[in-house]
């Protein structure tokens, strides 16, 4: 491994929040608003960001027994060989089967709102190529280069949000809760799961220069992930209100081109678009970077570069063969998603974190 | 993998000349004999068929007549001063000295009391006199005597210090570097005072024999990147430098990339500035081009008047800067990607306007594009290579035949030149020509990605650069630094140049070894009192 590449606690932050927001803000308004129609930005608020704190803190806790090693590595160690191999393969398919989903919303999206006469193909390959060359680079430049981003993001996201402000109706915000908690709770399942993908620090807090301020960078990200999520699920509802934004694929994109400044910025779904193509890459080389250092470990390979090609030809292929269509994804991320992301996100860390506690191994190093 | 290629290619190229074998014929290491006839007599073996080199003997008014011979190269050398100092003092005037029979050191005393020279060197090898001789000082062998006296009198025609020809400003200093590293090392003496400012030279090129020079300031500069520096020039094995070029090509940090990762600069103050910054700078003699690293992107894109200019001018320069190099590298992929795949993101005026101008225009807006954007190309090497007298014939014909006839033509559109234009104007804008130099090539690619996938195509290409600028390095520091890994202090001499008086830091990369660089609270202020104001009018 390289384990010589170091990155800093901020980097590490700006990384978790590219990665989870910029895939969240497009599918999860729409989603919430399905199971908790105009409180669904509650659920993004409250439920999520608790789920999260869990995660954060699981996560944490169990790495930081092992600060220079990743989940893949320290497994065999904590439940033997046979079991450790096994949640480390685990492991390497959930990065690799979240990769493929992620590299195809992307091209789904594209091709549903953008160059809707090109191949899905297309897309797919190049934002795998893009982000493998990321993943080749390693990890401090994956870090750089979002970090450069990162404003970026910021700065078009409050641009949509500030000009909308005009369109934005609290009255579609009431009442409050009419039905109670419980779709509230249901509603904040998908965002929950969403929050979750923090569960990257697994393998990535070997990287961190600092892994003691590992816990309150992951729960920073939680919270500064749950504002972003919530002021775009509140505005989508602000804005269409719960029905429209529930029938929506992608409420984000209809907010961008609700913008009209003087009959001369219109159409700002590019924007949007130009935006979203590079978080997305930068998420894509987040996951893709995790899933090839964990079968590198897997397989005790010192370097991980000869892993890059053949792993993005493997994200690529089963991105393609995942789906039929995007009514699919979007059903599969809505049902299926949440229970199965929680499964990797909290069950089996808090696993291995009973077996360590039970065992004290690691020899307590706080 | 390639070990057997190594191998192969190793071999193909034998490890070549040796100058000191080429020389004396394995007699190299002959020391300076007593016997004058036998020194002169090697040195003339030497240099054979040398016409420039000169040889004289002549007798001096001491030691009853002591035979002594000088060899030096017509015009590198200032023939006044040794007549008159060497020869004529030599000859006549220490006739007059009271020269006792016998000295214990004669090369001494000589040195001592008789060569009236600032700077004279004792020399025990041919070798060296014989490289002395030819990097321009007289060599004077003295019959008797087993040393040679190696005198400075360099001189030679040189070019005065002018105004630098890439680095043009509005205010500040004209002065650039010139082809002598002497010359450059005083026009850098003059603006930092300072014994912490340490030049070190070697020689590089087996046959050229170069000088080159490192200059850093001590104390500042990290250490690390001196021996780094050094490291990499002692690494070079060639038979010749030219120019700094070489150098650069030979130390660079990554070679397969088209951004230059070592400055190439003309102007003094522009290596004193970076010197205070924690940077450093390598001289090459007959080069006007110093070299200074490391050095990151934004660097490349401030100029040395930004930090003379008041800071609300320097800000608003830096500022166009930033948008001049986004249209320089993306106007016309933009309009490609726009015209062909992206008309619905035009308002609707512009893009009838656009549409009514692209009519009968026979070529796909890619076409077109890279038709003019080559012809501006060549245009503008034409205009560099061209006699002076013919350039205007070129400028000439380029604005009849992009401005005019191609649009008359119908052959292109005007609103694709009025774009080449503004790329090209744009690109002329940033201040480092060799920094331009890489937006020129990249445009071309990212004009096809526009062409094949629309903005999509332009996103990912501009991801994939971004990724390359981020995996970049110059020396350790890394390429975009102030931005990414970001440090906030440093990004007050960035997007905008603070005032003087807010920079309190040096930047992070470089100058961390002495951070502060001036005092706090230096923000001027009106006194209490206005001066003069007491009078009570």
């Amino acid at each position: 491994m390289k384990k010589d590449e170091k990155v800093s606690s901020i980097q590490m932050l700006f990384l978790l929040v590219t990665t989870v927001t910029v895939t969240g803000f497009l599918f999860v308004p729409s989603i919430t608003a399905k199971f908790a129609s105009r409180d669904g930005w509650i659920s993004v608020a409250v439920g999520g960001t608790l789920f999260g704190i869990i995660v954060a803190l699981v996560c944490t806790k169990l790495g930081l027994y092992y600060p220079d090693k990743s989940v893949v590595e320290y497994a065999p160690e904590l439940v033997g060989r046979f079991g450790g191999k096994l949640i480390g393969l685990l492991y390497i398919f959930f990065f690799m089967h979240t990769n493929a989903i992620i590299v195809r919303e992307f091209g789904d999206f594209l091709v549903t709102a953008f160059l809707p006469e090109t191949p899905l193909l297309v897309f797919n390959s190049i934002v795998v190529l893009v982000a493998a060359y990321a993943v080749y680079n390693g990890m401090e430049v994956l870090c750089r280069m979002n970090q450069f981003l990162f404003p970026l993001f910021i700065a078009a996201f409050s641009f949509i949000v500030f000009l909308l402000t005009e369109n934005i109706s609290f009255d579609n915000f009431l009442p409050l809760m009419e039905n109670g908690v419980k779709p509230v709770i249901w509603g904040s399942m998908v965002p929950g799961a969403w929050r979750g993908e923090i569960l990257l620090m697994l393998m990535f807090l070997p990287f961190l220069n600092q892994p003691r301020e590992a816990g309150k960078t992951l729960i920073t990200a939680v919270f500064v992930i749950g504002f972003f999520l919530t002021l775009t699920a509140a505005t989508s509802i602000a804005v269409f209100g719960p029905l429209l934004t529930q029938n929506m694929v992608f409420p984000v994109l209809e907010l961008a081109r609700y913008v009209s400044l003087g009959h001369f910025l219109e159409r700002l779904e590019a924007v949007v678009i130009i935006v979203w193509v590079a978080g997305v890459a930068v998420k894509v080389a987040a996951f893709y970077l995790a899933a090839v250092l964990g079968t590198a470990q897997w397989l005790n390979i010192k370097d991980y570069r000869p892993l890059v090609y053949p792993v993005g030809i493997f994200i690529l292929l089963y991105s393609a063969a995942l789906f039929e269509n995007s009514r699919e994804l979007v059903d599969f991320l809505a049902t299926v998603f949440a229970p199965y992301a929680y499964f990797f996100e909290l069950i089996i860390p808090l696993g291995l974190l009973a077996v360590a506690l039970i065992r004290k191994r690691g020899g307590q190093k706080q | 993998m390639f070990k057997k290629w190594k191998k192969i290619i190793k071999k193909a190229f034998v490890k070549p000349h040796n100058e000191s074998q080429a020389i004396g014929r394995g007699e190299s290491k002959e020391t300076v004999s007593t016997d004058l006839d036998k020194n002169m007599r090697h040195l003339k073996a030497v240099f054979d068929r040398c016409t420039d080199i000169i040889f004289r003997e002549f007798e001096a008014a001491i030691g009853g007549g002591v035979k002594i011979a000088m060899v030096y190269i017509d015009g590198l050398v200032n023939k006044e001063m040794l007549t008159e100092d060497l020869v004529k003092t030599l000859m006549y005037d220490v006739a007059s000295l009271n020269s006792s029979a016998s000295v214990s050191d004669p090369a001494g005393y000589l040195s001592r009391r008789i060569i009236a020279f600032t700077e004279v060197k004792l020399q025990d090898n041919l070798l060296d006199a014989v490289n002395s001789v030819l990097s321009g000082e007289t060599v004077l062998f003295v019959d008797g005597v087993s040393k040679a006296f190696a005198l400075s009198t360099q001189d030679w025609v040189q070019r005065a210090v002018t105004e630098p020809a890439t680095e043009n400003v509005v205010r500040g200093p004209r002065e650039g570097f010139t082809e002598n590293l002497q010359t450059n090392y005083t026009l850098i003496r003059r603006r930092i005072k300072s014994s912490r400012l340490k030049f070190e030279t070697m020689k590089i090129g087996a046959i050229t024999k170069t000088a080159v020079s490192i200059g850093y300031l001590e104390g500042i500069v990290n250490n690390k990147i001196v021996d780094e520096v050094r490291n990499r020039l002692q690494r070079i094995d060639i038979d010749g430098i030219l120019e700094s070029g070489y150098i650069e090509e030979y130390i660079e940090d990554a070679p397969m990339t088209v951004f230059p990762t070592v400055q190439a600069t003309e102007r003094p103050d522009k290596v004193a500035g970076g010197l205070l910054e924690g940077q450093v700078v390598i001289l090459v003699d007959t080069t006007p081009f110093a070299l200074l690293v490391p050095v990151t992107f934004p660097q490349l894109l401030q100029a040395s008047e930004d930090y003379y200019l008041r800071w609300p001018f320097a800000s608003f320069i830096r500022f166009i800067r930033f948008v001049t190099l986004n249209i320089a590298l993306l106007a016309p992929p933009l309009y490609i990607a726009i015209t062909t795949y992206h008309q619905e993101m035009l308002p609707t005026p512009l893009l009838i306007s656009i549409a009514a101008a692209r009519e009968g225009v026979p070529f796909p807006a890619f076409v077109e594009a890279m038709l003019m954007e080559t012809t501006f190309e060549v245009l503008r090497e034409a205009g560099v290579r061209l006699p002076k007298a013919v350039g205007q014939a070129v400028s000439i014909v380029g604005a009849l035949v992009i401005g005019d006839a191609a649009v008359s033509a119908g052959l292109v559109s005007p609103a694709m030149v009025i774009i080449v234009a503004l790329t090209a104007i744009s690109s002329f804008s940033l201040p480092s020509y060799f920094g331009a130099f890489s937006l020129r090539i990249l445009r071309f690619p990212l004009m096809a990605l526009a062409a094949a996938l629309g903005l999509f195509g332009v996103m990912a290409g501009l991801l994939a650069l971004l990724i390359h600028l981020c995996s970049l390095r110059s020396f350790g520091v890394p390429y975009i630094s102030p931005l990414a890994p970001t440090s906030w202090r440093d990004l007050k001499d960035m997007f905008f140049r603070m005032p003087w008086w807010s920079m309190f830091t040096r930047p992070r990369m470089t100058g961390s070894k002495e951070p502060a660089r001036q005092d706090y609270m230096q923000k001027p202020r009106p006194p209490r009192r206005r001066p003069g104001g007491g009078s009570g009018k």
